[in-house]
């Protein structure tokens, strides 16, 4: 077994010089014939010495110093059994012993940890990134537009276009701060773009949602599935995110989407039976209007909106008499 | 021929006035009323039985020498709502409070017959009592709790706008005076002091609705209703189906509205009001959009309890035109309108909540989008709410919202009234 000595920074713990223990006894302290010098005007000229001990291990022997050895549980020690792992200090100078086998991380890629999956794909090349993140700026600046019927319509779709990028500068930069610290990767861009990506599927699920509300109004159906699939864009949306600022592979990130979309379901859940005064008196109806011609627009007849309006007084009556039902 | 007509016109324009001296009595000093009429006169009130507080005052006048007592349904509706929760009681010039027992209500003229179980020959004889606009009439109550008041006022006929004859009444009632009378200087009853307007106009229901309740009170096979709330039921249906049998039947009137023609005063009863709104006003340019209204409603409703009433009917219209948004713009603006909510509000105690359909439907003469709103009334079976909205689709950048609102109706009029609305909406 190579035993390695390193030498840590009081304060910050950085490694500062290592040591391998090839010969025994090794001795350290101040004075410069010692096999590991340090520079510490609280260690002795000859403060101690590793040693092997009868059974073979390894112990680091105080040699009389003024300040003897201190661990974490001893701070006057004589003489301290070195396993790997073990801290100690030596005046004020830290040690840790290390095993020299012991194993590492693989190596980071310079080029990041997603290109492992996706360096080739279209949606990875900086131009597609700044196109979804021009295109989710512009349909905000859209639909903006859209909705007002004032004269500052342009004041308005810059107000939505500001939006965007204010709220996803945020959220990408703390994902992109995250990806900083646990793969050493600051990858603004990219997780903007995911962003973008994520905002002009949910715009094109909105409007998809309204068109078919529509042209088949009251469509209970639709409705669950449009917060259905936004749900799982969003898991998706964590997912493509952790593939840009984690190591994780691939089944755990969609995992990791899956169990925080799951947790948003189940708060959300929570918060609507928690909703214990549910009454109100403002109505709740479909009330979209498309501009298409009237003839591509599906219609009933008198007589079968007739038919609706009964099976409509029977949910009040419901409503009346729950337990008539 | 004419001459004579000329003539008759003339003799009965002369004859007026001397008939009128002829059966001018010396008007009496109001003092004089107030000191021979005040005693048939007490304040009501109705005490919260928990906390044993006052939750409403009102005025009730005696009407029999058995000791009946005519005051204002809204006066003790909450004991007809909640029996286990009020009490009603009449208090004596001394303060002394005494319970009594409700034992009759006409909710749709909003009149009630309080039994205090005593003999007095201190009461009102109700009878017809002729009024020619501008007699003097004294109104007299407990104005919020102040104490018995009289206040002199004059008749001035009937209103025109409501779904049954209300007297108008200029003089200034307040809050606590519902249920008193206003009489005349002779002391006989002209109506029941019933709600305000302020600034002196003030509104009575007639003596004749008084008397006919009291005659139904006295005839010999009266018994009190035992579920006052059924009884209360049956008078709204019966009230509506008499005042909504004629609406939208046939020929109705309609107003060209923009390059729409829509429904206006569906009856004789109802008072419509309109005008115009620019998106903004700037000589140099176009306005974005032009708004047109419309909006038909009766002058009254009937009180059912706190904010609950029934025999609302509205009509509204909302024209919308731009020549400068596109469509899909256009479509957002129209939208919105049609969400907007003006639906009449309600309390859990008395109402579900909203049902709502959206259909697009062909209606007879155009395709809309229609939504209805239904909601049932909780303590009042077989009456509703409805909201009926209708939005004219596919005419590009014109767009027209016709809103009918019916309160306290039955189903099959809700149905009858969204039919004949659908069928009525049409393009000049």
């Amino acid at each position: 077994m190579a035993v390695i000595v390193e030498v840590l920074h009081p304060r910050t713990g950085e490694v500062r010089q290592r040591l391998r223990l090839e010969r025994f006894p090794t001795s350290l302290g101040r004075q410069l014939d010692n096999d590991l010098v340090l520079d510490d005007p609280y260690v002795d000229a000859h403060h101690a010495r590793f040693v092997l001990d009868v059974d073979g291990s390894l112990v680091l022997e105080d040699l009389g110093s003024v300040n003897k050895l201190a661990t974490t549980t001893h701070p006057q020690a004589d003489r301290v059994r070195c396993v790997p792992g073990v801290e100690l200090r030596v005046g004020r100078t830290r040690l840790r012993v290390r095993d020299g086998a012991e194993p590492v991380a693989p190596a980071l890629s310079l080029t990041g940890a997603a290109d492992r999956d996706t360096a080739h794909a279209w949606h990875a090349r900086p131009t597609a990134r700044v196109a979804a993140i021009v295109i989710a700026a512009g349909s905000f600046g859209l639909s903006g537009w859209l909705e007002t019927a004032e004269r500052n319509g342009a004041t308005v779709a810059l107000t939505a276009v500001m939006g965007f990028f204010l709220l996803g500068v945020m959220w990408a930069g703390v994902w992109a701060v995250g990806g900083r610290v646990v793969v050493g990767q600051f990858r603004f861009v990219a997780h903007l773009a995911i962003a973008a990506w994520f905002s002009i599927f949910a715009i094109i699920i909105g409007e998809l949602g309204t068109w078919i509300d529509f042209l088949a109004p009251d469509n209970g159906v639709v409705e669950a599935a449009e917060g259905f699939i936004l749900v799982l864009a969003l898991g998706a949306l964590i997912a493509f995110h952790l593939g840009e600022s984690s190591l994780l592979r691939r089944s755990r990130r969609w995992r990791t989407g899956a169990i925080v979309t799951g947790l948003i379901i189940i708060v959300a859940g929570a918060f609507s039976l928690a909703d214990d005064d549910p009454f109100t008196d403002v109505p709740k109806f479909s009330s979209v209007i498309k501009s298409i011609p009237a003839r591509l627009v599906p219609q009933q007849t008198q007589e079968e909106f007739d038919a609706v309006i009964v099976d409509l007084r029977a949910g009040v009556d419901s409503l009346l008499r729950p337990d008539a039902k | 021929m004419n001459t004579r007509v000329a003539l008759i016109v003339a003799s009965l324009v002369l004859a007026l006035p001397a008939r009128a001296q002829e059966d001018a009595e010396p008007t009496p000093a109001t003092a004089t009323v107030f000191a021979r009429f005040s005693d048939r006169i007490l304040k009501i009130q109705l005490i919260e039985t928990s906390s044993n507080a006052k939750s409403t005052i009102g005025t009730g006048f005696f009407i029999s020498a058995d000791g009946l007592m005519m005051t204002n349904y809204h006066v003790i509706s909450e004991r007809i709502h909640e029996p286990d929760d009020y009490r009603v009681e009449i208090v004596d010039q001394d303060g002394s409070a005494h319970t009594v027992e409700v034992i009759a209500v006409d909710v749709v003229h909003d009149l009630a017959v309080l039994r205090t179980g005593r003999s007095t020959p201190r009461h009102f004889t109700l009878g017809s009592v002729p009024l020619r606009q501008g007699d003097r009439l004294y109104s007299l109550g407990h104005p919020n709790d102040l104490g018995l008041s009289i206040v002199e006022g004059t008749y001035n006929g009937n209103l025109k706008h409501t779904l049954y004859p209300k007297i108008h009444f200029t003089g200034s009632i307040n809050s606590g005076m519902s249920g008193g009378p206003t009489i005349t200087g002779d002391g006989r009853v002209a109506g029941v002091n019933v709600r305000t307007m302020g600034n002196q106009r003030s509104f009575l229901v007639p003596e004749k609705e008084a008397t006919a309740l009291l005659a139904k009170v006295q005839a010999s096979d009266f018994v009190p209703a035992a579920e006052p709330l059924k009884e209360i039921a049956a008078q709204l249906t019966a009230y509506q189906e008499e005042y909504l049998k004629d609406l939208l039947v046939g020929e109705t009137k309609t107003v060209d509205f923009g390059p729409f023609r829509v429904i206006s005063e569906p009856a004789t009863v109802f008072r419509c009001w309109g005008g115009a709104d620019k998106s903004d006003d700037r000589a140099d340019e176009e306005p974005m959009y032009e708004e047109l209204w419309h909006q038909c409603a009766t002058d009254d409703d009937v009180f059912i309890a706190g904010d609950q009433s029934s025999g609302v009917v509205r009509v509204s219209h909302v024209a919308l035109s731009s020549t400068r948004l596109n469509g899909s713009r256009f479509a957002a603006l129209y939208a919105n309108r049609f969400a907007n909510d003006n639906t009449p509000s309600g309390d859990e105690k008395h109402v579900t909540v909203w049902k709502c359909v959206t259909r697009n439907v062909a209606a007879k003469n155009l395709p809309v989008r229609s939504v209805l709103c239904l909601r049932g009334l909780k303590k009042l079976d077989g009456l509703y709410d409805a909201v009926l909205k209708v939005a004219v689709l596919g005419k590009g950048d014109q767009g027209l919202i016709s809103t009918l609102t019916l309160s306290g109706a039955s189903f099959e009029n809700i149905q009858r009234l969204t039919s004949g609305f659908l069928e009525r909406i049409a393009w000049r």
